[in-house]
C-alpha cells in the first residue's frame, strides 16, 4: 500500500483525470490541465479546468471532524468567539501554487484542495482592523494623543502579540486563530482596457469564492497568568468584537478588497466559556452584554 | 475620516459582465475601471498626466523610486494605487438600505457609492472625485456597453445593442468636497510622474471632449443612419466592415494584427445624450459641421433628422473647456 499521496498519484496517472473535487484540486487534476496548458492548448485547457473547479465542494470529513470545539475550554479566564459569516462579494486570496495554468489561482489547502483563509491571514487582517478601529493606529486619522496611543498599543500587543522589530523582546498575543474552509469555487474576470485604445486588452482570471459560500471565523482568547501587558478582559474584548464586525462587514477579508471583494454578512454571533457555558446571537451588542457579564462575574486574568 | 457616500439614481440599466460575458450581476471592478477611465480624463483635462496602467513603460511606477519620493507615480495612480502604492480607499456599492448590491443596477435604481479611506486622502483628490462623478453623471457614462447605439428603426428600438447603458444622476453628494481653484495646480505638481509618453492616449482628455445633452444619433432606416454619418461609416446597411478609422473604432482582425478599438462617439436615446472624442481643435469643427448637417439635411438628398431639429450649436456644443469650468466654478 502507498502512503504518499503524490507518490500514489505518480504511480496512477489515470486517476489524475478522474479524482472526484476536491481532492482532484489538489494535484493529479491540476497537474494535467496545467501541462497542457503551458503545452499551447490553453483555451480547452482553462475551459476544462472552470468546469472541473467551479461549483460546490464537500469538504472531507477530516476537516469537519477537526472544526475547533470550544465547549469544553480549561479555563475559566478563556473566552473563545465563533462569528458565521456569508460572503456577499467574491473572496480572493492568492495560492502559494507555482505550477498552475490560471495566474490567479485560489488559495486553497495543499492536501484537501479546499480553499480556505490561513489562521495568519486571519491574524494579520484582524491586527490591522484592530489598529483601524482601536484609536486609529493606522489608517487616515491617526491618533496623536500618546496616552492613548500607549494605551491602544498595550491592547493590541495584549491579543496579538508584538511584530518583529517592536518592543525588546518577541512575545505572543492571546489570541489563537484558525483556518477557515470555504465549500464552493467560482471565477472572475477583469478586463483592462488600453488607454489607447478603449478596449480590453487581455482579460484576467481569478479563481475565487463566490457570494453565497458561507464559513466561519474561529477565535481563541486564552491569556495566561501574569501575562504582559497585562489589560482587562472587559475592556479589550468589546474592542475585538468591534474589529470582528468592521473587518467582515466594511473592510473586507480578501486580497483586492479595495475593489469590494471580500465583504460579509454575519449570520451568527457565538462565545463560549468554561462555566458560563455557550450563547449565540443575531447581533454583536447582544453578544457583548453577555460576555461582559461573564467577565464582570469573575472570569478575568 | 468618515466614508464619504454619493447617492446616484441609474437612469439606464448599468452593465458591469461577468466571466461568461452577461450583466445580470453586478460586478464592481467593472464600475471601478470605468470611475478611473474618467478621472484620467479628467486630469488630463486639467493639464496633468496620466498613465495607462495596461501598457509597458507605460505604467507606474517609475524606475528606481521610493513610494513616497516624487516621480514614484502620476496623480492618479496617488489615489488608485499602482504597483507599490495601494489604493487609497475601499469602494463599496450599495442599495438605499445600506445592502451590498450582488445584482445588475437597473433603471430607476437609487444606489450609493461608498468610498471607505484606508489612507489619508487630500481634500483635492476628494474634490477631483467628485467632479469625476459629476462629469460621469453631468456628460457621461459608466460600466459597459455604453458603445452601444440606439436605433429608431422600427422594430429594433428594443434589441440589445441598441439599449442605453450607463446613464446616471447624482441624488446627493458627500459635504466637503468642494474644489478650490488651485485644483489644476494640484494635478500638474512636480511630485507627480511626468517622464512617459502619453501621446498614443492624450486623446482621452476633457480637453477633447465633447458633449450634446438632450439629442441623440440613431440609425433611422436601412438606408440612412444618423450616428453612422457622424462617425464617417457608410449609411445602409450591411456595410459595417467598411470604414473603420480612429473616430469609427476598429473591429479587430487577429491574421492582420488588428486590435478592436473603440469608436469615439457615444449616443444615448433615453435619456437622449450623445458625446464624444476629438483628436484637435479643427475636428471639433468636423463634428459641429456634421450635426449642423443632421439639423438642416445637405442639399444633396440628406434629409433633416428630427431629433436634431432646431439645434443650436453655440448652445448646445458643449466642449471640455467649458465643462472644466462648469465642474469647477
Amino acid at each position: 500500500m502507498t502512503w504518499d499521496y503524490f507518490v500514489a498519484l505518480s504511480d496512477n496517472p489515470g486517476e489524475q483525470e478522474t479524482l472526484a473535487r476536491p481532492e482532484g484540486l489538489s494535484g493529479g487534476f491540476v497537474d494535467e490541465v496545467s501541462v497542457r496548458f503551458f503545452q499551447g492548448d490553453k483555451e480547452s485547457a482553462r475551459r476544462r479546468y472552470m468546469e472541473g473547479a467551479n461549483g460546490d465542494i464537500r469538504l472531507p470529513e477530516i476537516i469537519s471532524e477537526n472544526a475547533p470545539d470550544f465547549s469544553s475550554l480549561p479555563s475559566s479566564t478563556w473566552v473563545a468567539l465563533q462569528v458565521d459569516f456569508e460572503l456577499l462579494t467574491p473572496w480572493y486570496s492568492k495560492d502559494d501554487r507555482v505550477f498552475h495554468l490560471l495566474d490567479n489561482p485560489v488559495c486553497k489547502d495543499r492536501v484537501f484542495g479546499v480553499p480556505f483563509m490561513a489562521a495568519s491571514s486571519w491574524k494579520g487582517m484582524l491586527r490591522w482592523a484592530f489598529r483601524m478601529c482601536t484609536k486609529k493606529l493606522v489608517g487616515p486619522e491617526q491618533e496623536t494623543d500618546e496616552g492613548k496611543l500607549k494605551q491602544a498599543k498595550a491592547w493590541e500587543w495584549h491579543l496579538f502579540g508584538n511584530e518583529k522589530g517592536e518592543g525588546e523582546e518577541f512575545s505572543r498575543g492571546a489570541l489563537v486563530f484558525y483556518p477557515t474552509w470555504f465549500n464552493k469555487i467560482g471565477f472572475e474576470v477583469i478586463n483592462p482596457h488600453s488607454r489607447e485604445r478603449r478596449a480590453g486588452t487581455q482579460p484576467i482570471y481569478y479563481e475565487v469564492v463566490p457570494p453565497g459560500a458561507q464559513g466561519t471565523l474561529s477565535l481563541l482568547y486564552a491569556p495566561w497568568p501574569g501575562m504582559k501587558p497585562a489589560v482587562k478582559a472587559e475592556e479589550v474584548l468589546p474592542k475585538l468584537f468591534e474589529a470582528v464586525e468592521a473587518l467582515l462587514t466594511t473592510y473586507g477579508i480578501s486580497a483586492k478588497r479595495t475593489v469590494g471583494w471580500g465583504t460579509a454578512k454575519i449570520l451568527k454571533w457565538r462565545a463560549f466559556h468554561k462555566t458560563e457555558g455557550t450563547v449565540e446571537k443575531d447581533n454583536r451588542a447582544d453578544l457583548e452584554r453577555e460576555v461582559q457579564a461573564w467577565l464582570s462575574a469573575g472570569g478575568t486574568p | 475620516m468618515e466614508p464619504k457616500e454619493w447617492k446616484l439614481k441609474a437612469l439606464t440599466d448599468i452593465w458591469t459582465g461577468d466571466r461568461e460575458r452577461k450583466g445580470d450581476r453586478l460586478t464592481p471592478t467593472g464600475l471601478m475601471g470605468s470611475l478611473r477611465w474618467w478621472f484620467e480624463v479628467l486630469v488630463r483635462g486639467l493639464g496633468g498626466k496620466a498613465c495607462d496602467p495596461t501598457a509597458e513603460n507605460v505604467r507606474c511606477p517609475g524606475d528606481n523610486k521610493k513610494p513616497h519620493e516624487g516621480g514614484h507615480h502620476c496623480v492618479v495612480c496617488e489615489l488608485f494605487g499602482c504597483t507599490g502604492w495601494a489604493r487609497k480607499f475601499r469602494l463599496m456599492v450599495l442599495d438605499d438600505k445600506g445592502q451590498v448590491i450582488q445584482n445588475q443596477i437597473r433603471a430607476g435604481q437609487t444606489f450609493v457609492l461608498r468610498f471607505i479611506p484606508l489612507r489619508p486622502i487630500a481634500p483635492e483628490e476628494w474634490c477631483l472625485l467628485d467632479a469625476t462623478l459629476r462629469l460621469i453623471a453631468d456628460y457621461g457614462a459608466i460600466g459597459g456597453k455604453t458603445v452601444f447605439k440606439p436605433s429608431d428603426e422600427p422594430g429594433r428600438e428594443n434589441v440589445l445593442h441598441h439599449k442605453d447603458f450607463g446613464l446616471v444622476t447624482i441624488e446627493q453628494r458627500p459635504e466637503g468636497v468642494g474644489c478650490s481653484r488651485a485644483i489644476a495646480e494640484y494635478v500638474r505638481d512636480a511630485r507627480w510622474r511626468k517622464n512617459f509618453s502619453d501621446s498614443a492616449f492624450s486623446w482621452a482628455s476633457l480637453q477633447n471632449f465633447w458633449c450634446v445633452k438632450g439629442r441623440y444619433l440613431a440609425r433611422q432606416d436601412t438606408d440612412t443612419s444618423s450616428f453612422n454619418f457622424v462617425i464617417g461609416r457608410p449609411e445602409p446597411k450591411n456595410q459595417s466592415s467598411q470604414g473603420d478609422s480612429w473616430l469609427a473604432g476598429r473591429r479587430p482582425n487577429r491574421q492582420l494584427g488588428i486590435e478592436p478599438e473603440s469608436k469615439k462617439v457615444f449616443s444615448f436615446k433615453e435619456p437622449p445624450r450623445t458625446f464624444g472624442f476629438v483628436q484637435d481643435e479643427e475636428e471639433f469643427s468636423q463634428i459641429v459641421e456634421k450635426l449642423r448637417i443632421l439639423r438642416d439635411g445637405d442639399g444633396n438628398g440628406r434629409q433633416p433628422d428630427p431629433a436634431w431639429a432646431s439645434f443650436d450649436p453655440d448652445r448646445e456644443f458643449l466642449k471640455g473647456r467649458q465643462i472644466i469650468k462648469q465642474l469647477f466654478q
